[in-house]
């Protein structure tokens, strides 16, 4: 899981598996911890730092809309986070045209998020992920 | 009775089309489980697919 880590790397996955562990109520740091926030050490750390509430609000959604359309169309992913999506690579050599379609409709929440969505906090536009109407 | 391997730019985008129109219309009818796994997206990073299921579930 740590390949690759130097110390000052270690730190930040042990701290961030702590952190989480706490947010969810829990004192005991587990394996599914440090899982859970690999990613976010690894590659998003910054990106999520960099993030703006409201930015991260957006990409949340988006993200979420991924997640619910393979969900709900049964392509497989390991895991959808607010700076990645893991999808299953498919084993198989042959894939039928109903798998492929399915496949490529779990990233088209990008063109296809309503308008305007609200979340608890604040209104908020999603324009930025959507196709420019001709 | 069969479809051809090579299809057309103009059937790509009435493929591309269709789809966008049912993911559209999709994540209308979705909207409240959008709405949990966003919210649950921004608590906790990241979301399984086990997870999903069980939002999807409650609501429906």
């Amino acid at each position: 899981m740590t390949v690759g880590f130097n110390s000052a790397a270690l730190d930040t996955l042990t701290n961030e598996a702590a952190i989480y562990a706490m947010r969810e109520g829990r004192t005991v740091v587990e394996t599914a911890d440090f899982e859970a926030v690999k990613e976010k050490v690894l590659l998003g750390k910054r990106k999520i730092l960099s993030f703006t509430d409201e930015e991260r609000e957006i990409q949340a959604i988006y993200q979420a809309a991924k997640a619910v359309i393979a969900t709900w169309l049964d392509v497989e992913f390991e895991k959808i986070g607010i700076v990645n999506t893991r999808l299953l690579s498919q084993e198989h050599e042959i894939l039928s045209k109903t798998q492929l379609l399915h496949a490529l409709k779990s990233i088209l929440p990008a063109v296809s998020l309503p308008r305007h969505i609200t979340m608890s906090s604040s209104p908020m536009r999603v324009w930025i992920f959507l196709k420019p109407k001709n | 009775m069969s479809e051809n391997f090579i299809v057309t730019p103009e059937q790509e985008e009435e493929l591309l089309r269709e789809s966008v129109s049912e993911i559209t219309t999709l994540l209308k009818t979705l909207e409240k489980a959008l709405y949990e796994i966003s919210t649950y997206l921004l608590a906790h990073e990241n979301i399984t697919p086990e997870e999903c299921r069980v939002i999807l579930r409650r609501i429906f």
